[in-house]
């Protein structure tokens, strides 16, 4: 089962691939493409309105853009586009397609003037309109021949020429920067207007609007051109330019409703009820005002205040201050006023040289703008509430302000009087409790300073730093090298108690002296053996703890091989090993020998072991 | 070992001059008659001979303040501070003696960890935060030394479990008293001696003013051109004055 849904959706597929199939057919066998312009009237008195229409019927009409409007030599200006319209139509198959734009021309300049042909592109083709001769007079009395021919049936198209239309009324055409150009809207009517509103507001780039304040315009009779009209002032404004050069103030669109009696020539008691608006018919009308050229003049270079900010019109400056005698602590109010005519809404604020005792808060500003009596007047209030925190004479400088007057075409500076503050000590002395305090601070408002100290541990040297002396060098260093002492220490125990042969090497001097000094405990005849025995063990011993040999057994033979080995000096082992054979010798086969014999001997085995803990 | 920590303890300047303690004392005395003129001339008097304490500028400031000079009173409760950094009546009589400054810094609170920050550096004194460095770096070498050398298991016990906590406290303290002492060499503080001083945007006396400061403000001094001292607040403002005008702490 299908959705409905989607069973729409497959209708709507199926009629545009239908529709577009149409179009397709027919687009191609459509009538060349055909550019025409026509205008609502012919002649025209200035002022007056214009209607100009572009057609463009024929194949590609619907998708041309709008056509470029040609030059209009200064004649006519351009009010705004009515848009356009396109119409489709299918005879027997055959479509054709027409767009019209429609566009609002105010006749500017009198003259004759050919409105050129209006040109379009198509496809590379270019096609050509024909051209059209308007008639601008000077009076309104061109375009009303039917008028003249019978007032009574006046067709209402034919009345909205010049019994109804807005003008723009400017004060002055030439302007300062920031100058306001006051811009009356005045509606002219010889028709009964029912109502009226505003449908496009004029379009013031370039410009600071600043509106008037109108209720319901009054309405009054004015002359024109020798024709009665009711007028009246529907919108005022007053436009600051913000920019010199050349500026347009755009035109302003007025819908209106327009009252259309029905006219019939009876004399008829009751035609006089009927043409009562309550029953005529109305018709709707827009109306455009011309747009105002308005020539905009910078400002003079020459002499402007350095303090100038732009300002223009005609001010006031005033500044005062509310005490001039205050105490420390106790705020005070310095008000500056700037009033007078001119854009009050970019008054800046004063440049205000506070002294710096001062304690200042952002200044508070009010403005009033009036906007009646045909000026934009008011003025800008700036309050700067100060607390003075040391006492002294304080001075306010002049405050200063420069404007620029248009009407005498020069600046002008104002400046305040220089005002001076007595502030004198509030009357705590010294202390105030004041929004400067923390709440820790307030609780020791008002309390004494605690007590001296009446002894001192130790005086040190001012600026003595403890980083820097020598101490502290020392107690750096000191660690240090112990630290490095004692790892050396370790590995020396670890060596001993690991590595046999070097323990015995390093013991070797130590315990062949030992044994020397034993012997020579019995350096005398009667002792010859124990002396030769001591020496032997004291030779013998050193040379196995040396060589890491069995102290026990070791004979001569192996000693000298194990010394040639570790490349000892020749005759250094020749004597060593004699000492070793001559104390062995006397031991075991004792010869008589003298005691010089015997120390001789022992000094030779001392200088021996000496020489071999050298060499080894 | 404690005989070597002794000596060189010995070798600690601890300056205990006679003269100076006898200004001390004098100056006290003043300061009890309540002659606080005197009392502040024998405490000069004192420092003069090139020796200070934190009792002597705590008793300096006091002097100065009832004599109502609170610049010179907040100078000398400052370099108590630094000296001392957490006695509690030079932390009192500095907070009184601040009511008195003209000015009010207002400096936004800061993120609290740089609030903790300040607060460990400024815990201890430089000299004080020296010491204790030094004695963990004592304490640690000993500690292994111990290790090294003594073979008897209850010392090696006891040494192993204390030796990384020493460390760690070692560099604990060594990295804060590198801090401090590259904060003593970098930063000059001064207090604001005179009345009012206009500080200027640039050093010349025609400059234009910035703002003002008063008595007793500290200021920060960070550079120096001829007679004039560029100084910044804590707030950020920055300026510069005569650098007669102001002494370094």
């Amino acid at each position: 089962m299908m959705k409905p849904t989607e069973n729409i959706k497959r209708l709507l597929r199926f009629r545009a691939i239908l529709f577009s199939a149409i179009i397709w057919t027919t687009i191609s066998s459509a009538q060349p493409l055909t550019v025409s312009m026509s205008v609502d009237k012919t002649s025209l008195a200035l002022n007056q309105q214009l209607v100009l229409t572009i057609d463009l019927s024929g194949e590609g009409a619907n998708s041309i853009a709008a056509p470029e409007l040609p030059d209009m030599g200064g004649y006519l200006a351009l009010l705004g586009s009515g848009g356009s319209s396109q119409s489709i139509q299918i005879i027997n198959g055959r479509m054709s397609v027409q767009k019209s734009h429609t566009y609002y021309f105010m006749a500017v300049k009198e003259g004759t003037f050919q409105i050129p042909p209006i040109k379009v592109n198509y496809k590379g083709n270019s096609y050509e309109s024909n051209s059209v001769t308007i008639n601008i007079t000077k009076t309104a009395a061109a375009p009303a021949p039917s008028r003249q021919q019978s007032p009574q049936s006046v067709s209402p198209e034919a009345g909205m020429g010049d019994d109804l239309f807005v003008r723009a009324i400017v004060n002055k055409r030439r302007v300062y920067q920031n100058e306001p150009v006051i811009v009356i809207y005045r509606i002219y009517t010889q028709v009964n207007v029912s109502s009226y509103g505003i449908s496009k507001l004029p379009e013031t780039s370039g410009f600071w609007a600043e509106d008037f304040d109108q209720g319901q315009p009054p309405t009054r009779d004015e002359i024109l051109n020798g024709k009665k009209y009711v007028v009246a002032d529907i919108k005022r404004v007053a436009l600051f330019p913000t920019s010199p050069g050349n500026k347009t103030i755009g035109p302003l669109g007025i819908d209106c409703e327009v009252r259309v009696q029905s006219h019939r020539r009876t004399n008829d008691i009751f035609d006089s009820f009927f043409d009562d608006p309550f029953f005529s018919r109305t018709m709707k009308k827009s109306i455009f005002s011309k747009p105002v050229e308005v020539e905009v003049l910078p400002f003079p270079s020459e002499g402007r205040p350095a303090s100038f900010s732009g300002v223009v019109g005609d001010f006031k400056l005033d500044a005062n201050i509310d005490k001039l005698d205050v105490k420390t602590n106790e705020a005070v109010t310095l008000k500056i006023r700037i009033s007078g005519t001119g854009n009050i809404k970019i008054l800046p604020q004063p440049q205000v040289s506070i002294p710096s005792d001062f304690q200042q808060y952002e200044p508070k500003v009010t403005e009033s703008i009036s906007r009646q009596g045909g000026v934009i007047s008011g003025s800008k209030t700036f309050e700067y509430v100060l607390v003075p925190r040391f006492p002294d004479e304080q001075k306010i400088r002049p405050i200063e302000f420069s404007y620029f007057d248009p009407q005498a075409g020069r600046y002008r500076t104002l400046f305040s009087p220089e005002m001076i503050i007595r502030v004198t000590k509030g009357a705590e002395d010294f202390v105030s409790v004041g929004p400067g305090l923390s709440k820790e601070e307030v609780r020791l408002v008002g309390q004494d300073i605690r007590f001296i100290k009446l002894t001192t541990p130790s005086l040190r040297s001012i600026g003595y730093r403890f980083y820097t002396s020598f101490a502290f060098v020392a107690l750096a260093v000191f660690p240090a090298l112990l630290l490095i002492g004692s790892i050396a220490y370790r590995n020396h125990l670890e060596k001993l108690s690991g590595n046999v042969a070097y323990a015995r090497s390093r013991r070797a001097n130590r315990m062949a002296m030992r044994r020397l000094s034993k012997a020579k405990g019995f350096l005398d005849e009667k002792t010859q053996k124990q002396f030769y025995a001591e020496a032997s063990h004291a030779l013998i011993g050193f040379a196995a703890d040396k060589l890491n040999l069995p102290a026990a057994g070791v004979i001569a033979t192996e000693i000298e091989e194990q010394f040639k080995h570790h490349n000892l000096d020749e005759s250094l082992i020749m004597q060593y090993i004699q000492l070793m054979q001559v104390c062995d010798y006397q031991r075991f086969a004792p010869a008589t020998v003298s005691k010089q014999d015997m120390e001789n001997l022992y000094q030779q085995a001392n200088e021996a072991i000496v020489k071999l803990e050298k060499a080894f | 070992m404690a005989a070597i920590l002794y000596i060189f303890l010995l070798l600690v300047p601890s300056g205990n001059d006679t003269q100076a303690l006898m200004y001390f004392q004098k100056g006290t005395d003043a300061y009890q008659k309540a002659d606080y003129r005197q009392a502040i001339e024998q405490y000069e008097l004192a420092m003069q001979q090139g020796y200070a304490s934190v009792a002597l500028y705590y008793n300096l400031g006091n002097s100065y303040f009832k004599t109502n000079q609170i610049g010179r009173c907040i100078l000398n409760y400052e370099r108590a501070r630094t000296l001392a950094p957490r006695d509690p009546d030079v932390q009192f009589n500095l907070q009184i003696a601040q009511l008195f400054v003209v000015d009010k810094i207002v400096v936004p609170a800061p993120f609290f960890l740089f609030k903790v920050w300040s607060d460990v550096k400024s815990y201890l004194s430089s000299n004080q935060i020296g010491v204790t460095a030094l004695l963990f770096y004592i304490l640690t070498i000993g500690v292994i030394i111990a290790r090294i050398l003594i073979r008897k298991s209850s010392v090696q016990a006891f040494a192993r479990y204390a030796t990384s906590p020493l460390l760690i406290l070692f560099i604990i303290s060594a990295f804060l008293f590198v801090v401090r002492v590259n904060d003593d060499l970098s930063t000059k503080e001064a207090v604001v001696l005179v009345d009012k001083v206009a500080v200027t945007s640039s050093p010349a006396q025609d400059a234009t003013e910035v703002f003002a400061l008063h008595e007793g403000v500290k200021v920060r001094v960070t550079d120096s051109s001829g007679a004039f001292s560029r100084i910044a607040l804590p707030d950020g403002k920055v300026g510069w004055l005569l650098t007669s005008t102001i002494e370094v702490l």
